[in-house]
Order: C-alpha cells, then sequence, then structure tokens
C-alpha cells in the first residue's frame, strides 16, 4: 500500500436496485439502450438499428408466426446512480479520535470513487440545522473530491447542539437512486436517526458509525469526574464508583444496542468504525453485502 | 477590629475571603464527554459534589482566616475569690544561714549555707507551701537585711511569685537588719493599690530590732491607714525563752525581739505572732494563717493574648487532608481509564 500513498484510495460498489435514468452510467439500468444486459426483441423497424439485427431469432419468429418480421435485439442501458454523502459536523464529531480531518478523508474516498466510475457525489453537511457552507449539489467533477474535502475540514464549529440538521439534509436528497452515506458518531436522541432513516428509506443508507475512544465516553474510574457535554456544553459531575460506571456502560451499552436495531428495522446494515475509514473497509462493506 | 468576638490582628486580609468562591467556579478538571446523556443520574454524587466544593471553600477560608490573625486581646478579669493580699518580707540577715533551731541542737555550731536546713531554706520551704495552697492570693515580696528591697510588686503571678522565694533563699545573707524599713515599703506596696480585700504582711525574721521613734509612728500611721493586718514568724535560733513570756531577766526584757513584739502589739491592728522553734511548728503556723487569711477577696486575673489560629489551621488541615485523598482516588480513576 505504501508505494500508493500519493494515489486516492478508492473503493468498489454496487448499486442493489435497478436504476432507471437516460444517462450511461455502471450501474443496472432500466432504461433501454447501450447496455449488455439483454432486455428483449423489437421490430427492425421500430428499432432501425441494424448492429442489432439477430438473424436467427427473426426466421424462428417468422416461422412460428408467418409474418415478415426483422427482429432486433435490444439491451437495458447501464446508468449513473449519485453517491450522498451527510456529513454530521456537530461538536460531537470534533472531539479527540473523532474528527473533521476523518470524515473529510472519509468524504474524499467517497467522492473519488463516485466521480471516477461516473457517478454523481453530492455533499450535505447538517449539524443542529443544514449547513450550508457545506453542501453540494450532485456532480461529476473531478475537482470536486478535494474541495468536498477541504469544506469540511474548513468549517466552523457548529453554532448550536444537536444534531437536527439530519432531517433537513434528508430533505435534501432528491436523486432518484442514490447511496446515502450517513456518517456521524450517532450520539444522539434515537429518534431523530429514526425519522431521518424513515424520510431515506428509498435509498441505500450506509451509516458509518464513528465510534468514540472509552475515555471520551467514560473519562474516569474512579473519584470526582467533572464533565461537559462536547455538544452542550452541559456540565456534570459525579462520584465515579463501580456501581456507577456498571450503570454507565450499561447506558452506553443500550444505546448502541438500540441503535443497530433501529438499523435492523430499516434493514440498514451500519459499518462501525474508530479511525479512518479505509477503501477496503467499504470494499468489504459492500462485498459482505451481496 | 472584631468579628465572630475574635479580635483580627490584619482585618484587611479578610478581604480576600471572596476568594473562598472560587472552587465553585472552576472547572480546570472537565473532561469533554461525547455525551452526558450516558452519565447516569446520581443524587449521592450531587451530595459528595456539594461537599467537595463547600470542603474546598472552607479550606481557602479557613487558611484567609488564619492569615488575617485571630486572637484573643489580652484582658482583665475580675473575679471573686477567697483569700487575702500577703506582703512576704524576709530577713535576709546572715542570721538566717544558721541552721534553724531544733531542740537538743541547741546552738548553730556552723553556718550551713548552701544546706538544706537553714532557716532560709525552710523559710522558703514553708512558704512556697503557703503560696501554693493560695491560688486566689495576690502576693508582694521584701527582701530585707540594712535596706529593704521590694522584689516583687503585688501580682497574681504565681509563678514570679514561686521565683522569687526561690531566689530569695539563694546565696549568703548580708549583716545588718532592718525590719523598720521594710515594714514601711510593705505598707508603701499596698498604699499604692486599691483595696481589694483582706491585706496581710507576713514578716518572717529570726531577730527583732527596736525602731527609732520616727520609724515607729510612721509604722503605726501608715499600717493604719491602709488597714493591715500583721503576722510575725519569729524563728527562734535558741531554746530561749519565748516572746510572749514575762521574765524578770532584764536582759531577756531587753531583746530587740521582745521590745519589736510590744511595739507590734501596740500597734493598733491585727497582730499575731508565731514562734517558731521546729519545722513542725512552723508549718502550724503556716497553716493557722492560712485558715485565717480565707476572706473573700476581688481576684483579678490578666488573661493573656491567646492566638486563635490553631484551630483554623486544624480545620484547613484535617479538610485539605480529605480533599487530596479524594484528588488522588480521582487520578488513580483517570489514569485507569487512560490505561
Amino acid at each position: 500500500m505504501s508505494e500508493n500513498k500519493n494515489r486516492q484510495d478508492e473503493f468498489s460498489y454496487r448499486y442493489p436496485h435497478k436504476v432507471y435514468g437516460s444517462l450511461p452510467g455502471v450501474h443496472h439500468g432500466k432504461s433501454l439502450g447501450t447496455g449488455d444486459s439483454f432486455a428483449g426483441f423489437s421490430d427492425l423497424f421500430d428499432y432501425p438499428d441494424p448492429r442489432r439485427l439477430d438473424l436467427r431469432a427473426s426466421i424462428r419468429d417468422n416461422m412460428a408466426t408467418g409474418n415478415d418480421n426483422y427482429l432486433v435485439k435490444r439491451y437495458q442501458q447501464r446508468s449513473p446512480i449519485t453517491l450522498w454523502m451527510m456529513a454530521d459536523l456537530s461538536r460531537s464529531m470534533a472531539i479527540s479520535n473523532v474528527n473533521h480531518e476523518q470524515l473529510a478523508n472519509l468524504t474524499q474516498l467517497v467522492a473519488h470513487s463516485a466521480i471516477g466510475l461516473g457517478d454523481r457525489f453530492a455533499l450535505a453537511g447538517f449539524d443542529s440545522g443544514l449547513r450550508h457552507d457545506v453542501y453540494m449539489m450532485p456532480t461529476r467533477q473531478r475537482s470536486m473530491p478535494i474541495i468536498a474535502a477541504d469544506m469540511i475540514r474548513d468549517a466552523e464549529v457548529a453554532p448550536a447542539a444537536g444534531v437536527d440538521g439530519l432531517i433537513h439534509a434528508a430533505n435534501m436528497i432528491t436523486s432518484k437512486h442514490a447511496i446515502v452515506f450517513l456518517a456521524s458518531d450517532f450520539c444522539c436522541d434515537l429518534d431523530t436517526v429514526d425519522k431521518a432513516l424513515r424520510q431515506l428509506s428509498r435509498y441505500t443508507v450506509v451509516p458509518i458509525v464513528w465510534k468514540h475512544d472509552d475515555v471520551n465516553h467514560l473519562p474516569s474510574h474512579a473519584g470526582w469526574t467533572e464533565m461537559c457535554d462536547s455538544e452542550t456544553g452541559e456540565r456534570r459531575s459525579i462520584w465515579m464508583r463501580p456501581s456507577i460506571k456498571k450503570r454507565w456502560k450499561q447506558t452506553m451499552d443500550d444505546h448502541f444496542e438500540q441503535l443497530t436495531n433501529c438499523f435492523m428495522r430499516h434493514r440498514v446494515r451500519p459499518l462501525f468504525t474508530d479511525g479512518d475509514v479505509t477503501g477496503e473497509q467499504l470494499t468489504d462493506y459492500f462485498l459482505g453485502r451481496k | 477590629m472584631t468579628f465572630f468576638g475574635l479580635q483580627w490582628a490584619l482585618p484587611t486580609v479578610l478581604l480576600l475571603l471572596p476568594l473562598a468562591l472560587l472552587p465553585w467556579f472552576t472547572h480546570n478538571q472537565d473532561k469533554t464527554v461525547a455525551w452526558s446523556h450516558f452519565v447516569p443520574a446520581d443524587p449521592i454524587s450531587n451530595v459528595i459534589g456539594l461537599s467537595l466544593k463547600i470542603l474546598a471553600s472552607l479550606v481557602v477560608a479557613s487558611l484567609i482566616f488564619t492569615l488575617a490573625g485571630p486572637h484573643v486581646p489580652e484582658k482583665k478579669v475580675e473575679r471573686v475569690g477567697k483569700g487575702a493580699e500577703v506582703v512576704i518580707l524576709v530577713d535576709r540577715s546572715r542570721s538566717m544561714d544558721d541552721p534553724f533551731s531544733t531542740r537538743g541542737k541547741a546552738l548553730a555550731v556552723n553556718r550551713t549555707v548552701g544546706k538544706g536546713d537553714s532557716k532560709r531554706r525552710i523559710a522558703k520551704k514553708y512558704l512556697l507551701e503557703f503560696v501554693d495552697k493560695r491560688p486566689d492570693n495576690r502576693f508582694g515580696f521584701v527582701l530585707f537585711s540594712d535596706k529593704a528591697l521590694d522584689l516583687l510588686p503585688l501580682t497574681y503571678n504565681k509563678k514570679s511569685v514561686v521565683a522569687t522565694i526561690n531566689a530569695s533563699a539563694l546565696g549568703k545573707g548580708l549583716s545588718e537588719t532592718n525590719i523598720a524599713k521594710a515594714m514601711i515599703k510593705a505598707a508603701e506596696m499596698y498604699s499604692k493599690e486599691d483595696y481589694h480585700g483582706s491585706r496581710t504582711v507576713l514578716l518572717v525574721s529570726d531577730g527583732g530590732q527596736e525602731f527609732s521613734e520616727e520609724d515607729k509612728q510612721k509604722i503605726t500611721e501608715l499600717y493604719k491607714v491602709e488597714n493591715l493586718r500583721l503576722y510575725w514568724i519569729y524563728m527562734r535560733s535558741t531554746t530561749g525563752l519565748s516572746i510572749e513570756e514575762e521574765s524578770e531577766d532584764d536582759s531577756w526584757k531587753n531583746t530587740p525581739e521582745k521590745k519589736l513584739h510590744k511595739f507590734f502589739k501596740e500597734l493598733a491592728i491585727p497582730y499575731r505572732v508565731f514562734e517558731i522553734e521546729s519545722v513542725k511548728s512552723f508549718s502550724e503556723a503556716i497553716d493557722t494563717i492560712d485558715e485565717q487569711q480565707d476572706q473573700t477577696l476581688i481576684v483579678e486575673e490578666i488573661v493573656p493574648r491567646e492566638n486563635k489560629t490553631e484551630p483554623f489551621f486544624w480545620l484547613a488541615l484535617i479538610t485539605m487532608l480529605a480533599l487530596v485523598f479524594a484528588q488522588f482516588y480521582t487520578a488513580w480513576g483517570v489514569r485507569k481509564a487512560h490505561d
């Protein structure tokens, strides 16, 4: 891998459904046109393309029906999709091991892979609201991956706490066919996640769950612990002791279990990560999905 | 300045007291957690947190209080005690260095300076006992030979009285004796003071002396005016005749002791003589005086300035220890979390 250091990492993916669209792309499409998957015969008169003329099929058809037609083969055209990156820019995404740099790298990876494959890439950043400064309409310009990554790197700190923007960002996704990468730490109310997933139900959603280090969840194991919430800045203080630690861990585990359940309900498989997301990881994810 | 019933040496330091609120504002221990929703609600923690903050405030406050130097100033306390004011007149003449007479040992053969049984030593021993028994008494001390030295003005300070009596028994005696001067001195000591209660002059000597007319007149006058009471502890060195005894023998009649006794009796004040022949009689005499001098007396005591910093220091120390323990426990916990 070392010799490829300067090369942008990539991953390969498949869109599981058939795409309808007039533009050519790589994903299985529904529209008829130039492609490699056979979609039936048609009369040469209707589709005057002698290159696709199938004499054998024509003769058999004429013998069967007594007509005098020439049949041409029709194919399903491959079509592009859009890869949406929904980037959580809330404050909790900017502490220690989970930071904007990793998010930017992921964005660049997704954008590069999408545009490289002829798909379009779009970006929607959110925190407490939709981030208009971190937003990109679907595009296939080759320069966009770096621009998108820089957008996230240079993004300012979230003005307010919360991830309510998730709903707005989900509303922004208007493409007919899209894979939506939802990158967040999911340390938020599950109702919001559930609502967003419901909105995104027509798309293939790939939740990328960034796990915080244990220290960021459980800063101390004993004694007086003063904490401030990364989002709200709300101060909590607690005298840590084994029983509290147990309860704390229980709450945490419950949350992530419920989160997984929530994804399962929406037939979505999350990708858990605690650092940089590599192309290999994503490739494995998509392959595992097959 | 007085706050909380205490005097403060540096009351301006108390202006720093708002610093005690600092623990309520500092958040230097803050750790950022991804989502505080995971933190369980725990009322015990709230109580502990509150008490930790209070303790920290307490440390700061008590250290500031210490800096401000709290003390109870020196003050005079008047209380009603029992006893008397006593001026002790001790003869410092050389004859006091003689061994104390006991029956069978008639005469002093050798001078026993520095030995335990000289008259001065005996007198010292019993005077100490006397002083010891009477905590509320006010003592003065006059040592006399040819001059009267008012070593100690009337005082309640037991230690200095004891020390003076001890010191009076040191060294050798001087040659002359001048009782009149000493008695005038004693009366003068009283005349400087307000009248608190029973006033006593305790004369300890082993001999008498004839006073001049002038002295006699002065003593008569002074002792009457000052309302004094006189005890004479007469330490006989020989097994001679008693002072009281009337004798035809002219030589005895004309002895200075006899004349002095006569003069004392003529003074219009309460007077008693104790003729001491033995250690036992000395202690009896002292006991008798002790019993007689049990009148109500207004006692004035000086309570010295008392520093009150110590309780604050202790408070700060103990509180700090608790906080340090909490801190160490916390540090250990944080370290464990990072492992």
